[in-house]
């Protein structure tokens, strides 16, 4: 150990500490930062300006309460540009903070822009650090983009959140609607012969009122955040949006659904309501032959007896045997409505392709180019299996008790 | 040099930190698409079978490191040329990881720092350690290990919980027959991460338990392996395969989309330490290995070493290239054609020298 | 000057006496014959201090001769000065006259043979002995006529009498502590390790304080090495006065720049028992309760007697608290830092709204806001130790609750940072060991700055770099951080995981040394685990 080294070590030491008390270049205070808690895009009125981009930023004072002001607990900061970094950088021109993307949490794109093409918008999402991938991604339904990102809601101050949370409670039990990330997305555009799914979402109301206090003073919010279908893609083009029994199939054949309601109705003003449960979806695909393949596709569910009106004895098993065939039907109805409607649209958005290409990877790329005039023609078998374990708390309905007396 | 011995444990940790890497964090093999990991795993198998070569060459001269035997082997002057070579590529590697490691931090989080001062901290902490001896080294890459390996479960169970796994992301195996795999393994996947293992050759000699020197670093590389594997497995699982290839750093984004409802997400940092404490290893490895050879070549004292090989290591490793990709592409030509002669040919040589002589020197009493 | 006064006269006075004093100014002093000029001599060197007491007294009835006894006011035991004294010698006085010696010199062998009673008893014919016998407690007593001294060991005097610890605090356990007094002290441990096994050797330190220390070992199960290494270290130390047991512990430790012990200290004589059991060697120096055990490593620092009282999942549970105690008293603010000024995008959102909104006026960055507020934390414990007792535990509480109300009310600081270093200040009393705390202090304050700088990069480096800071360090050969590293399986028993009872053995695998440890700790390991098999079965 010589002295001399260890007198260099501390040299070397105190220089690079001067070196670095010169500047701590990445640290930012949180009071220097805005955090943007959503992102709209709509589509600009010229070549110069073709995105539209909004940011959705969180006033923290206005939501913690100690310092607010009673205003609004967040604001749209609104620039646009040739890309979307440029129409960032217009918008935080205006703002005193970086706006830090973070913690979005959504990203919303218009309609009409969607209808476009999306794939120019995406890169940067993904590209930078900031950003997560975990961002979920929603579609404007016939609405400006920004006007979703403009409404008060009632739970909780921020509506990003609020929408994140629709989708979630949604998705548990009654909603076809289900978690759209960034990356799905990419995914979606990336599989060359299929297309992405994005989540769409309406203003239900006045989108006007939606914007100020207004909206929450009455006990009815003049304006509310809905999810509204699914927008289907064929690769970054917006096609249709599916709702109804198709947007539930779609769900279904993704195996996003782990719940949902079925109506069986059995005319004669009798029907019966159920919960089905436990839901899990697999496709399969036979693709000996990829010219012509056969997809498979198979549910397990199981249902539970929300309402019945009717006067069957259900204490038999035999009735339940019964509804569980029915029920399969409709399941196999929704299902079959959904890839119906991809067949027609002609997007493997429902991802038999990739069922193929597992099945037989070498037949897959011969036909990879051609898929797009093999996937209309696929065969398509459904197998639904659905279980009714009990009939909840009662067993005969009200109104068999009645005709019984 | 004072005797140093490191224990069983604590080499092996060394050559795993070392092996894991910054190749833990990068994407390594995606050359091989979905089957990224079946390359990694290949070319971990042929690590291990280029390191039988080095287990003839540490079991003829036990004591000696390959600045020492190869000399031995083929002669002083020439001996002395070669040994100067390996210096220089080892330094050239501490720079090159360095630089590497630097840029990619500079890229996922620390965005305006100077590239230069990301780079000069992490050479004065290797510094630091190799200044406490090559021993401190080891016993803190075990420390250290523990420490990686607790933040792989808690990564694992993290993504496992959050359910963001599909495992059908990686089928069909060996869609495209076996021959992207062996291409990507061939190309870069034996020496990136596996080959690199030649370093080893000069800290061999420094094993505490010589017996069982002949198995730690191969279980090492073979752990490494394991678990380089398993990382391109989940990064594929989570990402999709085109997605993971288009990104320099897939594990982040991978740990980026885990999140346990709203309480735990961007577990991101924890990458972020992997990558730093990967690159860190990775540095001191190279950078003790020129050292050695330095000191050992010129017969000069260690400590007095250490300040000028981190001075030449920042310089060469900032001046390389002007960007990443640039660095990048020459890291690739490095790859394929100037670490196989380090790794392969040379070692080979002196194998084969030695071999010879030795056999000559048995039949000729014999 | 002064010293050579009491020479010159003693050359003068005694020129009857035998004087083997130089001519030179440096003059040696010896025990004249003369009682008279001895205790003159005495009283001149000592400046005649008030506390210097002679009494003068007359042995034998038949043919009586003066004899006197010496000793420091105080530093006496009373009781054992009036039986040595009066008991034995001036009692008697029916004497036979046969028994009176003729010869002055032989007058010792008479008073020796009476003052038995008081046990221990050593003839001086060296002044300095004998002054250093004079100040160390004994009672010297002078004979007329005769050039040597005996001593009695009458050491004593009020001490502070064995109270409960204050700085090693636990639940359940021994409530006593060592004293300044170095033979309670060792009688404490003997106490509790009645072996002939434990073995006290006696050095004395500091030319001019001449303070006994005491080196306790078990000779059994002593390593070899590590005691001739301290042995080897005391040997070279050269230091003017011992006040404390820190004084030497600065002296031997091994010379390396670090904040962290490496040597243990203890007010708990059953840990510094437990401690010789498990085979490290214990320093007591008088006049001071903490005792220094060697070698050490980090996991004892962590480690409380309550351990071993408590069942051993509860002990297991209480250590993990420990550790998880020092890991947030060295990272806590740093990662605070990090968080919110670099990876903001960790933090959840809802929390990170929140930290906004207190944020938005407080006019600091947050690293200057942790550093004043840990500061000020440190100023307020400072401030408590130092306060009287009684005033100090409200200052602190006081000045916390109010300090951190005002300066948030104030919006200097923002609330979590009092929270963050309210919570790093607790984990910081959680360590038991007081030097470890305060070696985590000074480190945190290195993390908050790296953190300040570089965020988690920062963090991270600084921790390889602590981690191969504590590796490198040692205590007598010992690693620092075994059993961690180097790893051995049988260490762990007693680490972070405390295992039962009747699977510790209190003598735990030999520390080791830094080169020849990791082999002979695997076969250890190896060889311990078929025994532990053995005993499970």
């Amino acid at each position: 150990m010589g002295r001399p080294v260890l007198k260099l070590w501390k040299l070397l030491m105190v220089s690079v500490l001067l070196l670095v008390v010169a500047g701590c270049w990445d640290s930012v205070e949180l009071n220097k930062r805005a955090i943007v808690s959503g992102v709209s895009i709509d589509k600009g009125p010229s070549e110069e300006k073709k995105y539209r981009v909004s940011f959705q930023v969180v006033i923290a004072d206005e939501i913690t309460g100690k310092n607010s002001r009673g205003n609004a607990p967040v604001a749209l900061y609104k620039g646009s540009g040739r890309s979307i970094y440029e129409a960032l950088g217009n918008a935080s021109r205006q703002s005193a903070r970086i706006l830090s993307l973070g913690h979005a949490k959504v990203i919303i794109i218009s309609e009409e822009l969607a209808r476009e093409g999306i794939r120019d918008l995406m890169d940067i999402f993904e590209r930078e650090s900031e950003m997560r991938l975990s961002t979920l991604v929603f579609v404007s339904r016939g609405q400006r983009a920004e006007d979703i990102l403009s409404v008060m809601t009632i739970f909780g101050k921020i509506p990003a959140n609020d929408l994140v949370q629709k989708l979630e409670t949604g998705n548990r039990s009654f909603g076809y609607n289900f978690r759209i990330e960034v990356d799905d997305v990419i995914r979606g555009i990336l599989a060359k012969e299929a297309g992405a799914i994005i989540n769409g979402v309406i203003v239900k109301g006045d989108p006007e009122a939606g914007e100020s206090k207004a909206n929450l003073e009455g006990i009815k919010p003049k304006a509310i955040l809905k999810n509204a279908g699914l927008a289907v893609f064929k690769q970054d083009k917006l096609m249709a949006f599916q709702d109804g029994i198709e947007g539930m199939g779609l769900s279904l054949i993704h195996n996003k659904q782990s719940e949902y309601p079925l109506f069986l109705d059995f005319g004669n003003n009798e029907s019966a309501s159920f919960s089905m449960f436990k839901v899990h979806t697999s496709v399969k695909a036979n693709a000996k032959d990829p010219e012509h393949p056969d997809i498979y596709i198979n549910v397990q569910q199981q249902a539970a007896l929300k309402a019945y009106n009717g006067a069957l004895d259900i204490s038999k098993s035999s009735v339940l045997r019964n509804w569980e065939k029915l029920l399969s039907d409709e399941t196999r109805k929704e299902i079959d409505a959904a890839v119906k409607v991809a067949m027609r649209l002609n997007s493997d958005y429902i991802r038999f392709n990739e069922s193929v290409e597992r099945n037989n990877p070498k037949g897959y790329k011969r036909v990879k180019d051609r898929w797009e005039s093999i996937f209309p023609h696929c065969k398509v078998h459904i197998r639904v299996n659905t279980l009714v374990r009990h009939t909840e708390m009662r067993t005969r309905s009200l109104r068999s008790s009645e005709e019984m007396e | 040099m004072r005797d140093i011995r490191i224990g069983p444990v604590h080499f092996f940790s060394l050559v795993l930190m070392f092996e894991l890497g910054t190749a833990l964090v990068v994407n390594v093999g995606m050359e091989a698409g979905r089957d990224a990991w079946i390359a990694i795993f290949l070319g971990c198998l042929v690590g291990m079978l280029i390191y039988t070569g080095y287990n003839y060459l540490f079991k003829l001269y036990p004591d000696l490191p390959l600045s020492g035997y190869a000399r031995a082997i083929l002669g002083k002057p020439l001996g002395a040329v070669v040994v100067t070579l390996y210096a220089v590529i080892f330094l050239n590697g501490a720079g090159r990881d360095m630089r590497d490691g630097s840029a990619l931090l500079v890229m996922a989080a620390l965005n305006r720092t100077p590239i230069m001062i990301v780079a000069a901290m992490m050479i004065l902490s290797c510094g630091y350690v190799l200044h406490k001896g090559l021993e401190v080294l080891a016993r803190t890459s075990f420390i250290i290990m523990i420490f990686v390996l607790m933040i792989g479960g808690v990564i694992t169970l993290l993504m496992l919980f959050s359910g963001e796994m599909e495992w059908s992301r990686i089928l069909p195996m060996l869609g495209d027959g076996i021959k992207p795999v062996a291409l990507s393994v061939i190309r870069s996947n034996y020496m990136f991460p596996f080959g690199e293992v030649f370093c080893f050759l000069m800290l061999m000699p420094y094993i505490g338990d010589k017996k069982r020197a002949v198995w730690i670093v191969p279980s090492a590389i073979l752990a490494a392996g394991l678990i380089i594997s398993y990382t391109a497995l989940v990064n594929i699982t989570v990402l999709g395969s085109d997605m993971v290839e288009r990104s320099p750093f897939p594990l982040l984004s991978t740990v980026s989309k885990a999140a346990l409802s709203d309480f735990i997400q961007r577990l991101d940092v924890l990458v972020v330490m992997l990558l730093i404490i990967g690159v860190f290893f990775k540095v001191a490895v190279y950078y003790g290995a020129a050292v050695i050879a330095i000191s050992d070549l010129f017969n000069l004292p260690y400590r007095t070493l250490i300040i000028p090989s981190a001075i030449i290591i920042l310089f060469s490793g900032m001046l390389d290239s002007r960007s990443f990709v640039e660095h990048l592409e020459e890291g690739g030509e490095m790859l394929t054609f100037v670490y196989p002669v380090f790794t392969i040919v040379i070692p080979a040589i002196l194998i084969i020298v030695a071999a010879f002589r030795n056999y000559r020197s048995r039949s000729r009493p014999g | 000057m002064k010293k050579n006064g009491p020479n010159s006269q003693n050359e003068s006075a005694g020129a009857s006496g035998k004087q083997a004093a130089g001519t030179g100014n440096q003059a040696v002093l010896t025990i004249s014959d003369n009682l008279a000029v001895t205790l003159e001599n005495i009283k001149r060197e000592l400046g005649s201090s008030p506390d210097l007491k002679i009494r003068k007294f007359q042995i034998g009835s038949a043919k009586p001769f003066w004899a006197a006894a010496v000793y420091m006011d105080g530093m006496v035991n009373t009781a054992a000065v009036d039986e040595f004294i009066l008991e034995a010698l001036m009692e008697n006085p029916e004497d036979a006259a046969e028994e009176m010696p003729r010869e002055p010199q032989d007058r010792l062998g008479l008073v020796l043979a009476r003052g038995l009673e008081l046990g221990e008893i050593a003839i001086r014919d060296n002044w300095d002995d004998m002054m250093l016998s004079l100040l160390s407690g004994n009672t010297i007593i002078l004979l007329d006529g005769c050039s040597k001294a005996i001593e009695g060991g009458t050491k004593g005097g009020a001490w502070r009498t064995v109270s409960e610890p204050s700085s090693q605090i636990v639940i359940r356990g021994p409530k006593d502590s060592f004293v300044e007094s170095l033979i309670t002290n060792i009688a404490l441990i003997r106490r509790r390790i009645k072996s002939p096994k434990l073995w006290v050797e006696f050095m004395k330190f500091g030319t001019v304080t001449n303070t006994d220390v005491a080196l306790l070992y078990m000779k059994d199960r002593a390593d070899r090495k590590v005691l001739d290494q301290v042995k080897f270290r005391l040997s070279k130390i050269d230091i003017e006065a011992v006040l404390e047991s820190s004084y030497i512990e600065q002296l031997i430790q091994d010379k390396v720049f670090t904040p962290f012990p490496t040597v243990f200290n203890t007010e708990r004589p059953d840990v510094a028992a437990a401690n010789l059991l498990e085979g490290r060697i214990v320093l007591i120096v008088d006049g001071t309760p903490f005792v220094l055990i060697m070698p050490t490593v980090l996991a004892q620092f962590l480690q409380s007697t309550d351990d071993y009282s408590l069942q051993f999942d509860i002990a297991t549970l209480m250590r993990l608290v420990r550790y998880v105690s020092l890991i947030i008293l060295l990272l806590g603010p740093s990662v605070f830092i990090a968080l919110t000024t670099f990876h903001y995008e960790m933090v959840p959102t809802p929390m990170l709204i929140s930290l906004l909104a207190q944020r938005e006026n407080v006019p600091f960055p947050a690293a200057i806001e942790a550093i004043i507020m840990e500061a000020a934390f440190e100023i307020l414990r400072e401030a408590g130790i130092r306060m009287p007792r009684a005033v100090g535990q409200t200052v602190s509480v006081v000045g916390a609750l109010i300090l951190g109300m005002a300066v948030v009310e104030a919006g200097i600081i923002t609330p979590v940072m009092v929270i963050v270093v309210a919570l790093t200040g607790i984990a910081s009393f959680a360590i038991p060991s007081y030097n470890l705390a305060v070696a985590g202090r000074i480190v945190r304050f290195g993390f908050m700055i790296a953190a300040s700088m570089f965020g988690f990069y920062g963090i991270t480096l600084g921790l390889i770099v602590l981690i191969a800071h504590v590796n490198s360090l040692q205590s007598f050969g010992t690693p620092y951080l075994a059993p961690f590293s180097p790893f051995s399986v049988r260490g762990q028993k007693d680490t972070v995981v405390r295992v039962p009872m009747f699977l510790v053995n209190l003598r735990p695998n030999k520390l080791g040394h830094m080169n020849d440890n990791d082999k002979s700790g695997k076969d250890k390991g190896t060889s311990d685990s078929g025994k532990d098999g053995q005993t499970g079965a």
